[in-house]
């Protein structure tokens, strides 16, 4: 008998009785009056900052607020975006010690502050992650309330291949218990709410 | 060596004690506001621990729900029926893939399974990405906390360590200065790295997809830059529905640092192209658990440490003392599970004041199955004789009026002096007993005036 019959085997004989199933209703969970609000009080807590600016004033806020960043990448702002593109069969690396990684998200959540960014093709996958500084884009409708609301949007399309909930830059608190804000990630996150 | 003689070298440093338990105290009241900061938070927890009920009777089909998504994703599913055979896997795929570098995010079930030491022997070279765990790592010794890994180490040691590990300022203990080194140093090992092993904290049945929560971003440039990855899982990490994540990802973070969720919350359901993907899915006794009524909901444990937080216990023990893989509340429920005879100590280490149990963000009755444990661990004759003894006779004594009354009396005369003796009351050692009052309840009570 193969790991994998033993073990289905041994789960079926310790079944526990069914339990009734339990679920949250459709509209379940914290909402906020003034998402936007909320949005940003929550950013605060995890180390990110909102600027709220029009799509036209978008590359100008960017660079104005990293003024000394060299190496960018944006490919949605192709003003800014100065090294090579994401495509296939790139090498991951290359991102290594960007100065700036700009990247849209899809909607953003007033509960927690977490960014949803899907990773649709692989391409560019470590490029947020290996960037010294941060910038996630929303457009200001695509706020949700809350988790519920957040994972009911992702399944209800197709799932990309990876993606990730980002809130803030990358943090730790293991040097007894004091924060620092940039640990393998950026060092310093802030999400541009678009209108 | 038992949990309470750990304990008791643990607290020959009463400052350090202390400073441990502020440390965990302060975690455990960001918890509290975090929670209370959420209206429906119990029905939270109801929610989760109706899922997770839900899910362990569902746990056969879900799994082959699991897997046979995981093929049409590209992604391979391994089944180990124990640690061993979970080593074996993973050995092969690197070998297979002629790794010799690897970066691995946290994960306690690679800890519960001994991985690092069978990667080292096979020449592999594994760097544990988390700050904590890598300070750990460094240590040479296993982490102390499922969450907190190095938090029973203080600034100054890490300074100490990174300054012969990493070649930094001995003097500059300053946070910042030392996890910035850490970053450049294990930045490098991210670029360089063959291979990524990570843990997970959720497997979403319906899609084959696995979740990892970090705040650190490790696993994630653990999972972005190399052409392998191996998350390696226990089963009971199951979720039926994509949706179910709205649920626990509100409760993780919340519960295991005061946190609204993770920096990062990342969700993979296929390779990059041009990489590979392989999931781990281990037994190692979690099946075996399953047909045991009293002790299977610990099987929903979602692994966010406010047990440890909270429990008197485990914050004026440290973790390093309870011996086993998991710590705390949750660990000496589980440990007994897998090696009566090794942890028989462990259900001992606990108030059973409860408090884990009402930290629990799945609701797990960890006071009572701490109970449980003790029973059955006594009938299985792994309780030291004395202990047995003397809850034989407090039994007696305790449930019968004459010898109690007895008992009592003779307690009242004992001298203070024998009584006080720190040898033969070991109570008195850290603690002074109230003096006696002058008459008993029951005298008060007879002397009282009947109610008009």
């Amino acid at each position: 008998m193969t790991s994998r019959d033993t073990i289905l085997a041994s789960l079926r004989q310790n079944r526990p009785p069914a339990p009734e199933a339990v679920r949250p209703p459709s509209d379940y969970g914290i909402t906020y009056p003034d998402k936007q609000a909320r949005l940003a009080e929550a950013l605060l807590p995890a180390g990110g900052e909102l600027i709220p600016c029009s799509r036209a004033e978008l590359a100008e806020r960017v660079r104005a607020a990293w003024p000394e960043a060299k190496k960018i990448f944006a490919p949605s702002l192709p003003e800014l975006h100065n090294v090579p593109m994401p495509e296939a069969g790139i090498d991951p690396k290359i991102y290594d010690n960007l100065d700036l990684c700009l990247i849209e998200g899809r909607f953003a959540v007033a509960e927690n502050a977490a960014v949803w960014i899907p990773h649709e093709d692989g391409k560019h996958r470590s490029a947020p992650f290996l960037a010294t500084n941060l910038a996630l884009i929303v457009p200001d409708g695509q706020i949700l309330d809350n988790m519920h609301q957040a994972m009911a949007r992702i399944a209800a399309s197709p799932l990309p291949e990876a993606g990730a909930f980002i809130a803030g830059p990358s943090k730790t608190a293991d040097i007894e218990q004091c924060l620092v804000i940039g640990a393998h990630g950026p060092c310093m996150m802030r999400l541009f709410l678009v209108k | 060596m038992g949990h309470a003689e750990a304990a008791t070298k643990f607290n020959l440093d009463a400052e350090r004690t202390g400073w441990h338990d502020k440390a965990l105290w302060f975690v455990r009241a960001k918890r509290d506001k975090a929670a209370a900061s959420i209206p429906e938070w119990e029905q939270l927890r109801t929610l989760a621990e109706g899922i997770k009920a839900e899910t362990l009777n569902r746990l056969p089909e879900l799994l082959e729900q699991f897997e046979a998504a995981c093929t049409r994703n590209g992604v391979k599913v391994h089944f180990a029926v124990d640690a061993k055979e979970h080593n074996a896997i993973v050995l092969g795929l690197l070998q297979k893939a002629g790794a010799k570098k690897v970066v691995k995010s946290k994960s306690m079930l690679t800890e519960e399974c001994g991985l690092n030491p069978v990667l080292y022997k096979n020449n592999i070279e594994v760097v544990d990405t988390d700050l904590g765990e890598r300070i750990v790592q460094l240590r040479h010794e296993p982490p102390s906390h499922i969450v907190l890994p190095a938090i029973h180490t203080k600034r100054e040691e890490i300074a100490e360590l990174f300054a012969k590990e990493l070649g930094t300022d001995p003097a500059n203990a300053d946070p910042t200065y030392l996890t910035r080194a850490a970053r450049g140093d294990i930045r490098k090992r991210f670029l360089e790295a063959d291979a990524g092993i990570t843990g997970v904290n959720f497997a979403i049945a319906e899609t084959g997809g696995i979740v990892i929560c970090t705040n650190e971003g490790n696993a994630d440039l653990g999972t972005s830059l190399p052409k392998l990855h191996i998350a390696c899982m226990g089963l009971e990490k199951f979720l039926p529905k994509l949706e179910d994540l709205g649920v626990f990802t509100r409760l993780l973070a919340r519960s295991a640092t005061g946190q609204n969720i993770t920096t990062y919350t990342s969700l993979f359901h296929k390779p990059r192209p041009g990489a590979e993907m392989h999931i781990v899915i281990v037994d190692n006794g979690r099946s075996a658990m399953m047909g045991r009524e009293e002790y299977r909901k610990s099987l929903g444990c979602i692994r966010c440490g406010a047990c440890m937080n909270t429990c008197p216990v485990y914050r004026r023990s440290g973790g390093h003392s309870y011996g086993s893989v998991i710590p705390g509340p949750i660990g000496s429920v589980l440990s007994p599970g897998m090696d009566p005879a090794a942890h028989s100590s462990l259900p001992f280490a606990s108030t059973l004041c409860g408090s884990c149990t009402d930290v629990c963000p799945v609701k797990i009755n960890l006071h009572e199955q701490l109970l449980a444990w003790r029973g059955d661990l006594a009938k299985a004759g792994h309780v030291h004789i004395a202990k047995r003894l003397a809850l034989k006779a407090a039994s007696k004594v305790l449930s019968n009026t004459t010898l109690y009354r007895i008992a009592a009396k003779a307690l009242r005369l004992t001298p203070g002096v024998l009584m006080r003796n720190k040898t033969l009351n070991p109570w008195e050692r850290s603690r002074d007993l109230p003096p006696v009052p002058p008459k008993t309840f029951r005298q008060l009570w007879k002397e009282r005036k009947p109610q008009s």
